[in-house]
């Protein structure tokens, strides 16, 4: 690949907007997914770098995280969602051990009042990652939805929920109030590497990826799938897509089925004017 | 001895008849539960339910939610169903 960095494109960020993640399968070449299985089962990387430096800054040359980050696909996907400077939050190698139970369904981003700004977090599955070994389940399209962490851990099993089975290279970016958990590893004897990193924005998310065709009939489509789990409540999931998508765009005019522009619509009156 | 099996069904609107969308099940008898993320759905429907034996115990409340019309957080319609079994002695 000759560009240092790969844009996410519209469809890719509509994609971002509606399932609230996106996944790249294989990606990263397995020399660097060997490298990166012996630094996770090294228990000092577990121990957090200076918390709230910028992103490039955090890791030294000649270290597999070093290399991961600018992976032009990797990077392109930090520079689309969070832009050219991010700040390192926390990072977590995580290690799930045979045997292990399921972990409660829970969101990441507890007391977190932003309504489109966002932080994410990437998963990067350096190992082959089969059902078995239990991979991290998501929520598709719950991001929008604020639930102060933990308080949804009672909730079991949901409509659409997906595991993530991968093969060894497959990196999973999120936005960070995705509802999820990890699957328990039932094999016998192989213990379950992920590593975590997650990021927040030090600029405006507006127009960080390539916005050709942001309000073409395909994106749109996109926009406006359904999920069932939704139910009766999915018309406001439309809302909240939509105001999303205008931060992202700068678009303030955009709308689905005229959801938030009916709202909007409060003329003066113009006898006083 | 008598132990208590709870089942929550999470609806697609605030009707007895309205579709699953997902659902919980605390059964202090069970030794080990699914926890694949295709696990079907136990019931159609909570009244689906009710015709199996699951007597409801709590219906969701309906609530405006003023300031906030537009926005979506925890499932909205949960209802909790109970069975008591009866556990021979050993």
């Amino acid at each position: 690949m000759s560009k240092d960095s790969e844009l996410l494109n519209v469809k890719q960020m509509a994609e971002f907007t509606a399932n609230g993640f996106l996944r790249f399968d294989e990606v990263i070449p397995r020399e660097l997914c060997e490298k990166f299985y012996d630094y996770l089962r090294d228990a000092k990387q577990k121990i957090y770098k200076k918390r709230g430096q910028l992103l490039w800054d955090t890791w030294e040359e000649g270290t597999p995280v070093y290399e991961f980050i600018r992976h032009p696909i990797v990077k392109g996907l930090i520079y689309s969602l969070v832009g050219r400077n991010p700040r390192y939050d926390h990072h977590f190698p995580h290690e799930t051990r045979p045997g292990s139970r399921v972990q409660a369904l829970h969101q990441d981003a507890e007391f977190d009042p932003r309504r489109t700004a966002f932080d994410i977090q990437i998963s990067f599955f350096p190992q082959d990652t089969p059902k078995l070994l239990g991979g991290t389940r998501f929520l598709p399209s719950s991001h929008f939805r604020k639930v102060n962490e933990s308080v949804i851990g009672r909730y079991q099993h949901i409509k659409g929920m997906v595991q993530c089975e991968c093969k060894a290279g497959t990196v999973v970016v999120w936005h960070t109030d995705l509802w999820h958990g990890a699957q328990p590893n039932q094999s016998q004897d192989q213990i379950r590497y992920m590593f975590k990193l997650r990021l927040n924005p030090m600029e405006r998310q507006q127009k960080l990826f390539d916005t050709t065709g942001y309000d073409s009939q395909e994106v749109r489509q996109i926009l406006s799938k359904r999920f069932p789990w939704h139910g009766q409540s999915s018309r406001r999931e439309e809302f909240m897509r939509a105001r999303f998508w205008r931060e992202l765009t700068g678009q303030y005019d955009f709308d689905l089925d005229m959801w938030n522009l009916r709202n909007e619509a409060i003329p003066t009156n113009r006898y006083f004017n | 001895m008598t132990l208590q099996k709870i089942l929550i069904l999470y609806a697609g609107n605030s009707s007895f008849d309205a579709d699953i969308i997902g659902f919980s099940i605390y059964d202090p008898t069970e030794k080990r539960r699914s926890t694949d993320v295709d696990t079907p759905m136990p019931y159609k429907s909570v009244l689906e339910a009710m015709k199996d034996g699951w007597r409801v115990i709590q219906v969701p409340t309906l609530q405006m939610k003023y300031g906030h019309e537009t926005e979506n957080d925890y499932l909205e319609f949960e209802f909790v169903l109970e069975k008591l079994v009866e556990l021979e002695n050993e």
